[in-house]
C-alpha cells in the first residue's frame, strides 16, 4: 500500500472520528432515473407561471413577453391528463382610463372547489400617469370552454404599479383571496404592504355594505410590515385558518390574522435571504420551502438556496434545514405523494428527495424537459401529475 | 522514506492518545432541531426573537425581563455523538452576548423537564402532533416545567462577547443517569434586557463543548 494510500485512510479515520459542527448544508447526491412517467409537459410558450384547480379540472398558465397580456387555459380529463382540445386563449380585457396602456397577469389561482380564476394584473405605465383606476383583480368563470369576466376590484392609489412578481392565493375554507403589491409612505418613508379581500360563498370578492355595483369597494384588510420587500413578496401559503405564512424579506413570515400581539414574525434566516424569494407549502405535513437566490438575473449562475421549515398551526417552529439547486427564478413545487420538491431547470427539471417528515434526503433527480428554461410548474395531488409549460412539441 | 515513517508514526499517535485518552468535541445551536424563544407577549410563538416595528424578528436572540414582557431560549443539545461507557469530565455552555439595557442583567440557565418539541410556546410545550400545555406558561413551573436548583447565573460583564457557564453536572445527569435531555432554559433573572447572536442568522454561536474520558 502506497504512503498516500495510507494516509488518506488515516485521514479518513480522523474524519470519521470528529463529531459535532456537521455542517448545515445538505449536499445532494446524483441519483439516476430513466423514467418520469407523472410528468405532463403542456405547450406555452414564454410561460412565467402556472396554477392547476382539481376541482374544475383546468391548468392556467400566464406568459411574458407579447403574450404577457393573455392566460392560456387547458382542459384535463378525469386522471389530470389533457383533454386535447384547443385551449382558452383568455386576453385580460382593457378596461377604463388606462385601456390604451399595456397590462400583463402576475399571479393567478383558482378557487379550490369552484371554476373561478383569480388573476392579479399589472400595467405599464408612464412615470407621471396615475394608476388609481386600474383594477389588480379580475374574477373569471371558467365553463364549457369560455371565460367570463364576473368580477374586477382592487384599485386606488394605494395599489403599486410596474411590478414583475406578485402572487395570489386562497386560503383552504375560500374566504380570503390574499394579494400584494401595497404602498404607502409613512414619514417619507415606503412601506409595502400585503392584504386580503374576503371573499363570500360564490368565490367573489364582498362589497363593503351599500356600495353601488358601479362603484365597488371590497372588504378588505391591509398591513405594511417591515418585512416586505420592494417587489419580492414571492408568496404566500394558507397553511392554517387564522395564519399563513408568506416570503418575507428575509425569511418566512408568519401573519396571524387574530392575534394583534403576535401579528407578524419572521424568521430570519442565515444564509441571509437576498432576492427572488419564493415559497411553497407541503401538502399535508407541516412543512414550508422557501428559496432564494444570491442575484437577480434570470441566468443567474449562483446557486437557489431552499430551506425547509416546520411550522405548527402556521406558527414557525424549530430548526431549519437548508440545501441548494441550480435552476430559474420558479417557485418550489411541492409533490407529496411523491415525497419530493420540484425546481425547474434549464431544460430539465430538478427533484430533490424528502422524507415522509418532510426533511431534505441527500438525493437529487433530473428530469429532461424541453431545452429553454423551465419557469412555470405546478402538481396535481389527485391526479399525481406534475404540469411542466414547454416552449414547443420536443 | 523515512521522513514518511516518522510522519506516520505522529499521526497514529496522535489519533490513538486522542482515541485512549477521551477527547473534547463541539455542538452548536447548527446541531440542534429543538430550539425556541418563547415570549410572554406571543403565546403561540415558538421565534419571539426581537420585538421591533412590525412584529418578531429572529435576526436578533433577545432576552426580556420586565412587567410587559418575559422571554425564554430553549435550546436542547443532542448528546448522542458520546460513546458509551465514557466518563463526562467537563461541559461548558457558551452564548454570545451582543447588546444589554442599562442593568447589567444575570442570566439563568436550567434544566427543562417537561419534554417538548414542534409548536413549543409559552403555553405549549408542544402543539404538534397534540397540544400540551406547561405546567405553568412560560415553562415557570419550579420542579415541573424546569429543575428546582438552577444550573447556574452568568452575569454579563461590562465587555460584550462569548459567555460560559460550567454545565458539567447537567450532562452527566443526562448522558449517564437515563434523565431525558429536554436541553436547557435560559431566561434573564434580574430585569431587564439582554441580546445575543441567533441561532437562526448567525448559526454557531451557541455552543456546547463536552469532554469524556474512558470510565
Amino acid at each position: 500500500m502506497s504512503f498516500q494510500k495510507v494516509l488518506a485512510i488515516i485521514v479518513v479515520s480522523l474524519r470519521l472520528v470528529t463529531l459535532g459542527n456537521a455542517e448545515r448544508h445538505l449536499r445532494l447526491e446524483e441519483v439516476q432515473e430513466d423514467s418520469y412517467p407523472f410528468i405532463t409537459e403542456i405547450l406555452a410558450p414564454a410561460a412565467v407561471e402556472m396554477a392547476v384547480s382539481e376541482a374544475a379540472r383546468l391548468v392556467a398558465v400566464t406568459h411574458k413577453g407579447k403574450n404577457a397580456g393573455q392566460i392560456s387555459i387547458f382542459s384535463l380529463d378525469k386522471t389530470g391528463g389533457l383533454t386535447g382540445t384547443e385551449p382558452i386563449f383568455l386576453v385580460l380585457p382593457k378596461r377604463g382610463e388606462l385601456a390604451k396602456h399595456a397590462n400583463y397577469a402576475l399571479g393567478v389561482t383558482f378557487h379550490p372547489s369552484l371554476p373561478l380564476l383569480y388573476v392579479w394584473q399589472d400595467v405599464t405605465l408612464p412615470g407621471d400617469a396615475d394608476a388609481g383606476t386600474f383594477e389588480h383583480l379580475l374574477i373569471f368563470r371558467i365553463a364549457d370552454g369560455k371565460a367570463e369576466l364576473v368580477q374586477a376590484c382592487g384599485k386606488g392609489s394605494d395599489y403599486s404599479v410596474g411590478h414583475k412578481v406578485g402572487y395570489v392565493a386562497v386560503d383552504r375554507k375560500a374566504t380570503r383571496l390574499f394579494f400584494p403589491n401595497l404602498q404607502r409612505k409613512s414619514n417619507d418613508k415606503q412601506l409595502n404592504g400585503i392584504g386580503y379581500f374576503k371573499l363570500g360563498w360564490d368565490g367573489l370578492v364582498l362589497a363593503v355594505a351599500g356600495t353601488a355595483a358601479d362603484d365597488f369597494v371590497a372588504q378588505r384588510e391591509t398591513e405594511y410590515p417591515v418585512f416586505i420587500a420592494p417587489d419580492k413578496t414571492g408568496g404566500f401559503v394558507p397553511v392554517a385558518d387564522d395564519v399563513i405564512i408568506f416570503a418575507g424579506a428575509a425569511g418566512p413570515v408568519s401573519w396571524d390574522l387574530v392575534e394583534a400581539r403576535q401579528r407578524f414574525a419572521m424568521y430570519s434566516i442565515y444564509p441571509v435571504a437576498r432576492k427572488n424569494r419564493r415559497i411553497a407549502a407541503h401538502p399535508t405535513l407541516p412543512v414550508v420551502y422557501m428559496s432564494f437566490t444570491l442575484c437577480e438575473e434570470a441566468n443567474c449562475v449562483h446557486p437557489i438556496y431552499v430551506i425547509r421549515l416546520k411550522h405548527a398551526e402556521g406558527f414557525l417552529t424549530s430548526n431549519f434545514q437548508f440545501t441548494s439547486v441550480y435552476g430559474p427564478l420558479a417557485p418550489p413545487v411541492v409533490l407529496g405523494r411523491r415525497q419530493m420538491v420540484a425546481y425547474g431547470g434549464k431544460g430539465q427539471v430538478h427533484f430533490i428527495s424528502i422524507d415522509k417528515k418532510g426533511d431534505f434526503l441527500p438525493e437529487i433527480r433530473r428530469a429532461k424537459v424541453g431545452k429553454t428554461e423551465i419557469t412555470a410548474l405546478s402538481y396535481s395531488e389527485e391526479f399525481d401529475k406534475l404540469y411542466v409549460a414547454v416552449e414547443k412539441d420536443e | 522514506m523515512k521522513q514518511h515513517r516518522l510522519i506516520l508514526i505522529l499521526v497514529f499517535t496522535l489519533l490513538a492518545s486522542s482515541v485512549l485518552s477521551g477527547r473534547t468535541f463541539e455542538l452548536t445551536d447548527e446541531n440542534c432541531v429543538r430550539i425556541a424563544v418563547i415570549a410572554s407577549d406571543a403565546p403561540r410563538l415558538s421565534w419571539a426573537g426581537l420585538h421591533g416595528r412590525s412584529g418578531y424578528t429572529t435576526n436578533v436572540l433577545a432576552l426580556y425581563n420586565t412587567d410587559s414582557r418575559k422571554t425564554a431560549f430553549l435550546i436542547a443539545f443532542p448528546l448522542d455523538h458520546i460513546p458509551d461507557d465514557k466518563r463526562i469530565t467537563s461541559a461548558t455552555l457558551s452564548m454570545y452576548c451582543v447588546l444589554w439595557g442599562q442593568d447589567k442583567p444575570r442570566v439563568e440557565v436550567r434544566r427543562i423537564i417537561g419534554d417538548w418539541g414542534d409548536g413549543v410556546c409559552h403555553l405549549y410545550r408542544r402543539t404538534h402532533p397534540e397540544k400540551v400545555k406547561w405546567t405553568k406558561p412560560g415553562a415557570t413551573g419550579i420542579g415541573t416545567d424546569r429543575a428546582r436548583r438552577a444550573t447556574g447565573l452568568v452575569q454579563l460583564s461590562e465587555e460584550l462577547g462569548e459567555f460560559s457557564l460550567n454545565v458539567t453536572e447537567d450532562v452527566e445527569l443526562w448522558y449517564w443517569r437515563g434523565v431525558p435531555n429536554n436541553g436547557w432554559i435560559v431566561t434573564l433573572e434580574t430585569k431587564g434586557e439582554a441580546r445575543f447572536y441567533s441561532p437562526t442568522h448567525e448559526p454557531g454561536t451557541w455552543k456546547l463543548d463536552v469532554t469524556y474520558e474512558p470510565r
